[in-house]
């Protein structure tokens, strides 16, 4: 005998296991033999140990991945139990007891041996060993031996010599194989047979911790069913193994509605190989895949079984280990296998001398999952089935159920073993009943509709409030029904009776509640719409639903289109006549709710007033009267909007006599407005989402000194743990949970949170039955996982005019008729459903419905996607949706498709995030692969920080909002996390901060810190001085290596460098330069190419009405003011710089609002570039158009403002644009210095054009004329404008350009400004009314007027009200000196006339009413 | 009981392989003709109720009809 040996690769995975977990006894495998008869106790334990001494295996200890032989000191255990009040339980107890005790593989002794006597004929002998060192197979060679020696010692015989091996030739054994081609053809064959296999499913629908003990639960199988085994069997062609092992995977395969079923068969490997003789550890397990698709029968699947198990015989000896390995499965969640079937009836023919013993097992050993294990039972006439199961995924009460299912289930499949295994009943009749008592929901409610439960509560409590609506309406039940009848009147006589349908299309005031109850009471349908919708929505659902009538009011009725219902709105209700009415019946239609479709067409739900008033008497019987006994009268909150069928909750609650209160938008949106009003008012029902209920409790619902509303429905979306925790011990307040699609009137299945620790959505409600089935309709035992169908009175009628649809969702099925819901559930033991998610796509986010493909229809209908899908992801702020793009030919911007998905859906519909892929991920079976699909990157900080106060502020609020640490000016608050939800939240922080209402759309389209401060400078004025900080003076810092030094002029005119070619100045100097030069123009433009550059150019002439001819002598120069080099190249800046002969700077970065900081590059570093291009390969004169302001000052000036005055950084006008203008006139100047010949040209305010009077929108000026037109108001001492038209600024500057005057600044300035009251004058003259206000008056006016614009999204009145400070005021006008230019430039009136003429031919100025508002 | 014959065992084998008894060479690996351990166990047991005592190692160890009707010969006399 050797000193040691390596271990088998069996023993390595077992030895691995343990020392992953020490303190686990899970190894040790033990059995017993039940011996009745005669025995000699003392000759057996002789017997034990001369066999123990033989067997090589059982000498042996563990030490650093080796077996040292280290023969044990032990002893024979014996155990006397006859005295017992159950001898062999108290025995099994002891050997339960021991096989639990962990053993240490490098110390202890690794195995025992007890002889129980239970009384003087009958023993048993316990043998335990860790499965390291022997396996099942090992066990019996051991125990056959003990059986042949003792019979030898009984008889006085020497024991015949064992027949053993050597552990040393199963280890050369092994080695041999390891080293042959066989192992790599082993290798590749289950390879091969892995692929494109799906994972394993357990029963328990989920994996648990490795446990340290094992539960069981055991059946017997009689002889009747082996022999129906045996049967089948010949049938099949194979062993009766093969057969209960397909009925077990049957078994699994309904219980899962897993098409294939991946079971874990042990194999012995001992035929053929020397380890037929010898005890040691050799098992292995391989896979069986049977396949259910083909819907077979127990003969089929059997027959799958044998094949597997033959074909695959010659690679049994694969290590699953290795296998595992091979597959990356090693530190994954993803299983090797499914449950195991452990069949392996073993010789075990023992005779103790004559007296005959038969094995039990007592612990098979470690199960991952479950393991189905089948013994010969002790009477040899049939089997014994032991169901162990992981207690981390199990319980003894569901393995005892699965054990009764299998034998029944296995019975029912061997009577009809040709019929498909999909038709086999797997109910137990105990359970059947189970399902029958759980559905036994019938109540008899007094029959009625809607109408008849208000207008019984109407009598009932006439005086008592019914309805307090956000207009600040309070009605009372008298009240509310007057206004009711008054406009059913209206709608009988419109048209609406039974069998037909309004439209409601209102706010949210009590009319719309009235128009609800005055709707029922004519008998129609209402078909609620929300007001958000885009109005491509808005006609779809017209369109879908054809309504006869519809309500709105007159500010919305101009969004509706075209259509043949009578439209009425509720401005003005006259009092109409009682007509006539016909009632509606309890069948008749409700109302249409409109739920998304997955092909991009949402459909409408038919809900009657049988369903509603159905739950009406459950929700008053088991919510609201309970409510009232402790409370009374209750304040209900309707937070929910009218289109979505949960607003019910709350109308409940208002037939029941409450008092409802119709919350209004912007506070419904905002948890902290929210809790404010439940606070004040005393709210005592709330219905909200689960997320929603999260924010409440984030803002502080449930803190000291809060009011808690006694009541409150969870609904809309499944309730996570913690939430559920929450919402349980909130001492004060009783949550329900309320689960029903909308198609089954609100809510089918109802809960109280306090009834259950963890989630549940409950039972069902009133006269309303669910029942779960497996794909193929077919009842699932409780327990199990399937879909949950609803019958019963809360169905609808169907979908509105979608037969197709509804004859798919609403099925017939065993005499009832069904809704399918697509979520998955289960039933508890004690009769409660759980919630286990959906069977498709559909998902809900914060309570919506969402059917991705309604988001990708639009999405690809968007010419720059080839491709989308539209996925729920996990985000930051919560679950949103995010739409993986692949573009087609041209890029796809993510705001542009955010806007393009605005325009068509609900807000909670459109994705928040874009990625761009170059294709879909696609599984084997061409599916979207979706754990393929990449995480959206947070691109955070990726770009610059934010660097103005007003940029910091927002960046503080979005990363407040999203609930981050650092947020970057350019990034996309949807990227990071935020959805709509969010985006409320957002626009109320913004709102507070900065006082101004921003809507959802701007978020959309201005998503990052950036664009949404541009988008709050043009609303709001800055606050900040707009170069706080900067020292402006210090800022003229020109480098020094920006000189003239001795580089060459060329002395020509052939070619001229223009910037700002395309804005309104730049327009009309290169018109100019073209008209009155023979040079080359080189445009510098902001585009990606150059025909781009050419487009713009031409784009931007035709805008201010000039000709676009002589293109053909002007070079484009794709590039950008705000880059280094000007955006170019160095090899493409240095060719520029050589090519032409003098450069007109004009381009900049207009933007009276912005700050210094932001218009630095463009304008300030902008210039030093054009300096320093003017100053490389040869010396360029620099024509700088600059602005009169640079020489105007805040604090005084002189009578006359010369040519040569640059006032002080201190005294500029606080403007940032200004401030820009002036460090860059200072560049210039320093440049002018050092020997470069530079002119500095400085218009006041640019005009239109003196004959066609095309002007910029942009004027501050015109825009604020506009303005007084608007308001009808112009103010008294509105002062003087200096303004010239732009053509005649080109041409001056042209000709001192031509003229090649340098080394002077020129003002280009009228020499006869503008005054603004003649403006106004000339305006009267053309009928235009203007009242004369003085100036707070005016500007009274003005912001009054600017506000309710913004209220409507039009900002431009806010913008002018901006500039308003800029007109006039006291002091004289600026007198600008004129030494150097010449010319005759300014507003004559014919110049005047030009300008109005233009403005309201263009629309600009609205047209003058003739009569009186 | 009944004595068991060479045709007997072999009939029983084929009988489990699905093959004619004609089928079964007396030297063929029966392994490679579809034998497997559960079969083994189970003629095993069929053979014992003749009376023969034979374990699952003696006739795996030598898996054809003409080997085990050596083991099993002292039972069928």
């Amino acid at each position: 005998m050797a000193d040691s040996w390596p271990l088998t690769s069996a023993q390595y995975g077992i030895w691995v296991g343990q020392q992953l977990d020490p303190a686990s006894p899970a190894y040790n495998t033990a059995e017993y033999v039940d011996v009745e008869g005669t025995l000699d106790v003392a000759v057996l334990a002789r017997a034990i140990r001369h066999t123990v001494r033989e067997v090589e295996a059982l000498s042996v200890r563990f030490a650093d991945g080796r077996q040292l032989v280290d023969p044990p000191e032990w002893q024979v255990q014996v155990v006397d139990v006859s005295n017992a009040a159950d001898p062999r339980a108290a025995a099994e107890a002891w050997m339960a007891e021991d096989v639990a005790r962990p053993v240490d593989l490098g110390a202890d002794v690794l195995f025992a041996h007890a002889i129980f006597r239970l009384a003087d004929e009958h023993h048993l002998w316990y043998h335990r060993v860790h499965h390291v060192l022997l396996d099942g197979y090992g066990l019996s060679l051991v125990a056959r031996r003990v059986a042949d020696v003792y019979t030898a010692l009984r008889r006085g015989e020497t024991p015949p010599a064992h027949e053993f091996g050597t552990l040393q030739s199963v280890l050369d054994e092994e080695a041999a194989y390891l080293a042959s081609p066989e192992h790599g053809r082993d290798a590749e064959f289950w390879a091969e047979y892995q692929e494109d296999r799906p994972a394993p499913v357990t029963l328990a629908g989920r994996t648990g911790l490795l446990p340290h003990h094992v539960l069981r639960a055991k059946t017997e199988v009689d002889k009747s069913t082996v022999d129906g085994l045996r049967a089948t069997a010949r049938v099949a062609g194979g062993n009766w193994t093969d057969v209960l092992i397909a009925a077990l995977s049957a078994y699994v395969h309904r219980m899962t509605g897993a098409e294939q079923v991946s079971l874990a068969v042990p194999v012995m490997l001992r035929t053929g190989s020397v380890a037929l003789r010898v005890p040691c550890m050799v098992l292995n397990v391989v896979q069986l895949y049977t396949d259910f698709s083909g819907n077979p029968s127990l003969v089929d699947v059997a027959r799958q079984v044998s094949k597997h198990l033959k074909r695959s015989r010659r690679h049994h000896r694969y290590r699953y280990e290795q296998l595992r390995r091979d597959l990356g499965l090693l530190n994954n969640e993803r299983k090797l296998f499914g449950p195991s079937a452990n069949i392996m009836p073993f010789d075990y023919g023992l005779r103790f001398d004559g007296t005959p013993g038969s094995v039990r097992n007592v612990s098979a050993g470690l199960v991952e999952d479950l393991a189905f294990n089948v013994y010969n039972r002790a009477d040899g006439t049939g089997l014994s089935i032991a169901l162990d199961g992981n207690p981390n995924s199990y319980d003894l009460e569901d393995l005892t159920a699965h054990t009764e299912r299998i034998s029944t289930f296995l019975r029912r499949l061997l009577d009809h073993p040709d019929a498909p295994v999909a038709e086999a009943d797997l109910l137990l009749d105990r359970e059947r009943a189970a399902l029958d008592s759980w559905n036994a929901t019938e109540r008899a409610w007094p029959d009625g509709t809607i109408d008849d439960l208000l207008a019984v509560r109407v009598a009932q409590t006439p005086d008592r409030t019914a309805l307090v609506a956000a207009d600040r309406v309070s009605l009372t039940f008298a009240e509310l029904d007057q206004r009711v009848n008054q406009v059913a009147a209206l709608l009988t006589a419109r048209g609406a009776r039974p069998g037909t349908r309004v439209l409601h299309l209102l706010p949210r005031t009590a009319d719309a509640v009235i128009a609800l109850f005055a709707t029922l009471r004519t008998g129609a349908a209402y078909v609620p719409v929300d007001t958000e919708y885009p109005a491509r929505r808005l006609a779809f659902l017209l369109a879908d639903s054809q309504p006869q009538v519809i309500v709105t009011t007159v500010d919305l009725a101009g969004g509706l289109p075209a259509t043949t219902a009578s439209v009425i709105t509720l401005d003005d209700l006259a009092d109409e006549q009682a007509a006539p009415r016909t009632p509606a019946t309890p069948d008749d239609p409700l109302c249409l709710i409109y739920t998304s479709g997955s092909t991009g067409r949402p459909k409408g739900a038919v809900i009657t007033h049988r369903g509603m008033v159905n739950l009406f008497h459950h929700h008053r019987t088991t919510m609201i009267e309970p409510a009232e006994l402790s409370h009374g009268v209750l304040r209900a909150a309707l937070t929910a909007s009218l289109s979505f069928d949960t607003s019910w909750e709350g109308l409940l609650w208002l037939l029941a006599g409450h008092e409802l209160h119709f919350i209004a938008d912007d506070v419904r949106r905002d948890p902290a407005a929210l809790l404010r009003y439940v606070d004040t008012h005393r709210i005592g029902f709330l219905d909200i989402t689960p997320t929603y209920a999260e924010e409440l409790l984030s803002a502080g619902m449930l803190d000291e000194g809060r009011h808690r509303p006694p009541v409150i429905a969870l609904g809309g979306e499944a309730t996570g743990p913690a939430l559920w925790t929450a919402m349980r011990e909130a001492t004060g307040i009783t949550t329900y949970n309320l689960y029903g699609p909308t198609e089954c009137t609100v809510d089918t299945v109802w809960s109280r949170l306090s009834c259950s620790p963890t989630p549940i959505i409950g039972t069902p409600v009133a006269n309303t039955r669910c029942h779960v089935v497996d794909q193929h309709m077919r009842l699932v035992p409780p327990g199990v996982v399937g879909e949950l169908c609803l019958g019963g009175t809360p169905l609808a009628l169907g979908y509105h005019d979608r037969d197709e649809l509804t004859a798919e969702k609403f099925v017939a099925w065993q005499g009832e008729r069904l809704y399918r819901t697509g979520d998955l559930v289960r039933w508890r033991p004690d009769g409660v459903l759980e919630y286990h998610g959906r069977a498709d796509d559909q998902v809900k986010i914060r309570g919506f419905r969402i059917e991705p493909g309604e988001a990708e229809a639009v999405l690809a209908a968007h010419p720059a996607v080839a491709q989308v899908a539209v996925v729920p992801r996990e985000g930051p702020g919560g679950d949103r949706l995010v739409a993986y793009v692949v573009p087609s030919d041209e890029t796809p911007d993510a705001a542009e498709l955010r806007a393009h998905a605005a325009a068509q859906l609900p807000d909670h519909l459109v994705p928040p995030v874009y990625v761009v892929l170059d294709r879909l991920p696609l599984t084997v079976n061409g599916k979207l692969d979706r754990a393929a699909l990449p995480e959206p990157t947070l691109t955070t900080s990726q770009g610059r920080k934010p660097d103005t106060e007003r940029e910091r502020a927002l960046a503080a609020l979005f990363a407040d909002t999203l609930d981050i640490e650092d947020v970057g000016a350019e990034d996309d608050f949807f990227v990071l996390g935020g959805h709509s939800l969010l985006v409320a939240k957002l626009l109320s922080r913004i709102r507070t901060e900065f006082g101004v209402r921003l809507g959802l759309r701007d978020v959309f389209d201005f998503p990052t810190v950036a664009a949404l401060a541009v988008r709050l400078d043009a609303v709001a004025p800055l606050a900040g001085h707009p170069w706080e900080g900067i020292d402006l003076t210090a800022e003229i810092d020109l480098d020094p290596a920006i000189t003239a030094a001795d580089l060459p002029r060329s002395g020509r005119l052939d070619a001229v460098l223009l910037t700002g070619a395309t804005g309104f100045l730049g327009s009309f100097l290169l018109r100019e330069l073209l008209d009155s030069t023979s040079a080359r123009v080189h445009a510098l433009v902001r585009a990606g190419n150059e025909p781009e550059a050419l487009d713009r150019l031409r784009t931007s002439l035709r805008r201010f009405s000039l000709s676009a001819d002589g293109l053909d002598r002007v070079v484009p120069v794709p590039g950008d003011l705000g880059l280094p080099a000007l955006g170019l190249s160095d090899v493409d800046f240095r060719r520029l710089a050589g090519e032409v002969d003098v450069v007109l700077h004009n381009g900049a970065r207009v933007n009276h609002l912005d700050s210094y900081p932001r218009l630095r590059a463009a304008n300030v570093q902008g210039t030093a570039e054009v300096l320093r291009l003017a100053t490389t390969a040869r010396l360029k004169p620099v024509h700088f158009v600059s602005t009169v302001d640079t020489a105007v000052a805040t604090d005084g000036n002189p009578a006359v403002v010369r040519e040569t005055r640059r006032v002080s950084a201190d005294s500029l006008l606080p403007n940032g644009y200004v401030a820009s203008k002036w460090v860059a006139e200072g560049l210039v100047l320093r440049a002018g210095e050092r020997g470069v010949p530079v002119a500095v040209h400085r218009p006041s305010r640019i005009g239109g054009h003196s004959t066609t009077g095309a002007v910029s929108a942009d004027d501050a000026l015109w825009n604020l004329v506009r303005a007084m037109v608007l308001i009808n108001a112009a103010p008294e001492n509105a002062g003087y404008a200096d303004v010239v038209p732009a053509d005649q600024v080109a041409a001056a500057v042209v000709r001192l350009l031509a003229d090649d005057k340098t080394g002077a600044t020129y003002h280009l300035t009228s020499t006869q400004p503008l005054d603004v009251a003649h403006v106004v004058d000339r305006l009267r003259d053309r009928g235009y009314h203007l009242d004369t206000l003085n100036r707070s008056a005016w500007l009274a006016r003005l912001t009054d007027a600017a506000e309710k614009a913004a209220d409507e999204g039009d900002f431009q009145l806010s913008i002018a009200a901006t500039h308003a400070p800029a007109l006039g005021g006291s002091g004289a006008p600026v007198v600008f000196g004129r030494d150097n230019a010449a010319g005759n430039l300014g507003v004559t009136d014919a110049v005047l006339d030009a300008y109005l003429d233009h403005f309201i031919d263009s629309g600009f100025f609205p047209a003058h009413h003739g009569k009186t508002a | 009981m009944p004595q068991l014959t060479f045709d007997a065992v072999r009939t029983a084998v084929a009988e489990r392989l699905y093959l004619e008894p004609e089928e079964l060479s007396d030297t063929a690996d029966l392994f490679d003709e579809g034998m497997d351990s559960v079969t083994v166990v189970d003629l095993i047991e069929q053979w014992r109720e003749h009376g023969a005592e034979i374990s699952f190692a003696e006739l795996a160890e030598k898996p054809t009809l003409r080997a085990w009707w050596d083991v099993l010969r002292p039972a069928g006399g």
